[in-house]
């Protein structure tokens, strides 16, 4: 687990009716590391993300041992489209997220827009004619967002379900690009989803989350291969697999 | 092979944008097709074309061996029934599911005694708990409405069903009981389907023909087990390559 960038120990979600949504969840991560956490809904994925970075709905109650958090985390969303403010052109809003996080005039945060448009594989032309989100399209709006959380340069990057709302070819592209992001900026990234083939390319390690509860966690290949829980089987059994194509 | 459906040169519009183009697509009898393709690649308006829900198209349907004018038939509505993708967009809210099941038989003429009684064998089949008629559709887990809905589907005895990303809002877990569901049903009763996914890995599970969809324009038809073992076209290599596998390492 190496230097721990972020420890969780025994953290406890509770609604205000009372009923318990995470039950006694701890997680860490390291430097550069991705881990995955996998479940459906209602199992309390989402929240134990929200939790980490101070975004819990109104009303629910949070217990939690231990939350040591160094560095910088920032999040971004499954819907794109509600995650953008619409009356606000994405590339102005890119270019304020940097001037203000970053510390920077005018003129420069202008020019590490621009740097972010072409990595993201953005029409660069939006730094001269800029565009709402509602002009974009989905994958597009989403590849902005992640320029937003990435050019806030986060040690940790929080995911929750980014490509569940995008087309296939267009989700492998997010894939790829997180991917390639990872690897050359080296943030760690917890990644929650419901899909465990899209966890499996993505994360080193990979936690099952059922009924608020982490029921198993480990190395992809020890999860995937040899899955300690009944449930964790059955997820691995679900996936509905395709030949490969050369 | 008998026919189901046969659709000719259909194209349609939404005002002055036309977005299906010279569509041809066959579905044999008791085969079922899957309609694959990405968000606005005009599958949904294709099946609202074959139930005569958009007005602004043309072409020729034709419902086994019977052209379809521009008004279709009360027999035609019982014998093809549709299931939605979000189910909680199709049951309505405020009633309870014995009356939203029983709706469509009275329209057909069947006494709503009768309904009911062909209703709870529907409930029983579809493993539903006993007291469902009773119920209002918000005290259901999202895989028992979509269990209604096909339910529902079924209530007209019909022939033809169109499914429309019926297992898309499920989990995982869910999807495959839902799957074998309707493999059961459909063997059971004899249906023609007409599978409209995005997911290819569902399709595989289900399909015996699959059609491909892009930007209105039929990219290629043919047996399911064809497509998976070799695409006709880029699209649909570049469609099958982009589903994410599980990597183990």
């Amino acid at each position: 687990m190496g230097s721990d960038l972020l420890t969780i120990k025994h953290l406890n979600l509770y609604s205000r009716e009372g009923s318990h949504l995470v039950k006694d969840v701890s997680l860490s991560i390291g430097h550069g590391e991705t881990l995955g956490i996998v479940g459906e809904s209602g199992s309390g994925k989402t929240l134990t993300l929200k939790a980490i970075i101070g975004l819990l709905p109104t009303g629910i109650r949070e217990t939690c041992e231990e939350k040591k958090i160094e560095g910088k985390c920032a999040m971004i969303f499954q819907s794109p489209l509600t995650s953008l403010d619409p009356l606000y052109p994405v590339f102005r809003q890119l270019v304020d997220v940097v001037e203000y996080r970053q510390g920077v005039s005018r003129p420069e945060a202008q020019k590490i827009a621009e740097g972010w448009l072409q990595k993201l594989s953005l029409p660069e032309d939006l730094a001269e004619e800029d565009r709402y989100p509602g002009e974009l399209s989905g994958g597009q709006c989403q590849r902005v967002l992640i320029a937003l959380a990435l050019a806030t340069k986060p040690d940790v990057l929080l995911c929750d379900e980014p490509t569940t709302a995008l087309d296939v070819t267009v989700q492998k592209q997010v894939i790829d690009l997180l991917k390639d992001l990872q690897k050359e900026l080296g943030f760690a990234m917890i990644f929650v989803t419901h899909n465990l083939a899209v966890a499996s390319q993505l994360c080193e390690r990979l936690a099952v989350m059922r009924h608020g509860e982490i029921i198993e966690e480990g190395r992809k290949a020890d999860v995937l291969k040899h899955p300690a829980h009944a449930y964790t089987k059955e997820l691995v059994d679900s996936v509905l697999s395709v030949p490969e194509v050369d | 092979m008998d026919h189901m459906l046969e659709l000719r040169d259909i194209c349609a519009y939404y005002g002055d944008k036309q977005v299906l183009f010279d569509v041809d697509l066959v579905i044999g009898k008791h085969r079922t097709l899957g309609l694959v393709g990405e968000s606005g690649s005009g599958r949904s308006t294709l099946a609202r074309v074959v139930t005569g829900l958009l007005k602004k198209s043309t072409g020729t349907v034709v419902f086994d061996g019977e052209v379809q004018g521009a008004k279709r038939s009360a027999e035609f509505y019982r014998r093809v029934q549709m299931v939605f993708q979000n189910p909680d967009a199709s049951l309505n809210p405020k009633h309870r599911i014995g009356t939203i099941l029983t709706d469509g038989m009275v329209i057909q003429g069947v006494s709503r005694a009768d309904a009911m009684v062909r209703c709870r064998e529907l409930i029983t089949r579809m493993d539903l708990p006993e007291d469902t008629l009773e119920r209002y559709p918000r005290s259901f887990s999202g895989g028992q409405k979509q269990r209604i809905a096909l339910a529902r589907a079924l209530c007209t005895d019909p022939d033809f069903v169109i499914l429309d990303e019926p297992t898309s809002a499920l989990d995982v877990s869910v999807q495959r009981r839902m799957l074998d569901l309707i493999k059961e049903i459909r063997e059971e009763r004899g249906l023609t389907i007409l599978f409209i996914s995005h997911d290819l890995g569902v399709i595989r599970d289900i399909c015996d023909d699959i059609a491909v969809l892009r930007h209105g324009v039929l990219q290629e038809t043919g047996e399911s087990a064809a497509f998976f073992a070799s695409p006709k076209t880029d699209y649909g290599r570049e469609l099958l390559k982009a589903v994410p596998r599980i990597e183990y390492e």
